[in-house]
């Protein structure tokens, strides 16, 4: 068993990537960014080499995209290395975690992580004491009685917008600020990019779900036909 | 000697089935494009047993690579797993490429090293029609007399954000849709969520005309204008024409 465990930390060591040797050029993009299950997705993967690293997809295995390459060192030619692209497009995928994973010669080298998700209703946006900002918005849909759930899209911990008909289309972004050392409220800021009547609700609850203490929630409405941004500096949290 | 290094390394990859319900997925790293402004949170998802979850060791910098090390000990008990997501917040980096490692102390090999970039923020935002537009924003305050541009944060393809003092804090946020099937023009929004003094300009780079040897590029360019102590959105259905 000993014996075994030396071989492995040997194979792991022997297998461990070249990082000095690509880090300039290392790189793994998707696209889009955020993919639902309706999005086909485009991986680009780049790197560094001395010779071509013919590069091809080799597998989807689970959540596991495997991307295969061989190189060919050559001690004698110092780098620069040279920068190599590969794209293929996978998918659409189920909604899930994924890792695109590039190897050399089928031993794990570099990856990227990266989520599968249908569309939020909510945005969580994190307050500075670890305590969280829920945000949800409904909208009237233009020419019917018809209310529909915006989706929100993470921005930064403090902020995120919310898309209604088209996620590249950006309606309304919300951002959250601790203006306790102020005047004891936290600010609420909703700027709007739509005409139409919408609701948002922010609801901020216990970092600590067990605790005793009650969420706290307020409720802000945009006009129809017309607009304007919401700025409420009397947030009054937990 | 490779066909051993192979058996080795699919030995250790059964191993790490063998070892139960306890899996490591990957690393996500947000936000999605990290400047040396953010701090880079690495979220580290698999799944693990409630009753013996992982037990992670501060996050280790290794001291010739960019390299980041997230070790916990590999838990054994054979109770049901549920999906968990353990963050470990890094202070600033400066622009480059890093990558990030999680190692159970337990087994002698890693997990595929993730990769990520930081970059240093710009202060252009290309929007639309495969970045046909670009947009920049300048801010005054005439109280103190300070001055400076906006840093761009893509949302989507055709919308975007500027922040001017903290990359939490989103100042404006700019959209530009295809109206022309409509009215013949580009539909440009513009929400301002400061009362400073700012000029968004949006520039249109028609016939790429950036690239011309003209200075200011003659592209066609409208800028809106907020004043100080005002807080003003913009939906400017008429800019430019087909």
């Amino acid at each position: 068993m000993k014996a075994l465990l030396r071989n492995l930390t040997l194979a792991a060591l022997l297998c461990a990537p070249a990082v000095h040797a690509v880090e300039d050029y290392t790189a793994i993009r998707i696209e889009p960014e955020r993919p639902t299950p309706n999005d086909p997705i485009h991986i680009t993967v780049t790197m560094g080499a001395q010779d071509d690293p013919e590069f091809h997809l080799a597998r989807i295995q689970g959540n596991r995209i495997e991307i295969q390459y061989t190189t060919y060192a050559y001690p004698d030619i110092p780098p620069p290395y040279v920068k190599w692209t590969y794209e293929t497009t996978v998918g659409p995928l189920s909604a899930g975690l994924y890792t695109v994973e590039v190897q050399e010669g089928g031993y794990p080298g570099y990856s990227k992580t990266f989520e599968v998700a249908g569309p939020d209703p909510s945005l969580d946006l994190l307050a500075t004491d670890q305590s969280v900002f829920t945000v949800t918005v409904d909208f009237q849909q233009p020419g019917s009685d018809q209310r529909s759930t915006a989706y929100g899209v993470p921005l930064t911990r403090q902020s995120g917008y919310f898309w209604f008909f088209d996620p590249d289309n950006a309606e309304l972004t919300v951002k959250i600020l601790d203006g306790r050392a102020v005047n004891g409220r936290y600010w609420v800021f909703l700027a709007s990019m739509t005409d139409l009547e919408f609701t948002a609700r922010v609801t901020q609850c216990p970092a600590n779900p067990a605790s005793d203490v009650p969420c706290v929630s307020r409720e802000y409405h945009g006009k129809p036909h017309a607009n304007a941004n919401i700025l409420d500096v009397n947030f009054q949290g937990l | 000697m490779k066909n051993g290094m192979r058996l080795l390394a699919i030995a250790a990859l059964l191993l790490a089935r063998a070892a139960g319900a306890q899996t490591i997925e990957g690393i996500l790293v947000s936000p999605l494009h990290p400047t040396p402004h953010d701090r880079v949170a690495l979220t580290v998802v698999g799944t693990q047993s409630p009753d013996c979850p992982f037990v992670w060791q501060e996050p280790e910098r290794d001291r010739v690579y960019p390299a980041f090390f997230l070790t916990a000990k590999l838990p054994t008990c054979s109770s049901p797993p549920q999906p968990f997501r353990h963050t470990f917040l890094l202070d600033p980096l400066a622009a480059g490429t890093y990558y990030a490692q999680v190692r159970l102390s337990n087994l002698p090999y890693g997990h595929s090293f993730e990769v990520f970039q930081v970059v240093e923020p710009s202060r252009l935002l290309s929007l639309a029609e495969n970045g046909l537009f670009q947009v920049n924003v300048s801010w005054r305050n005439p109280k103190d007399g300070t001055s400076g541009a906006g840093f761009a944060q893509r949302l989507a393809d055709d919308s975007g954000a500027f922040w001017f003092f903290s990359p939490d804090n989103v100042e404006v946020t700019v959209k530009i849709l295809d109206g022309r099937p409509v009215n013949g023009h580009r539909w440009v929004f513009i929400a301002s969520l400061t009362d400073l003094a700012m000029d968004v300009t949006v520039l249109e780079n028609r016939n790429d005309c950036l690239s011309l040897p003209t200075f200011p590029p003659s592209c066609p360019t409208k800028i809106y204008s907020q004043e100080a102590g005002k807080n003003r959105n913009f939906i400017d259905v008429n800019a430019f024409e087909e």
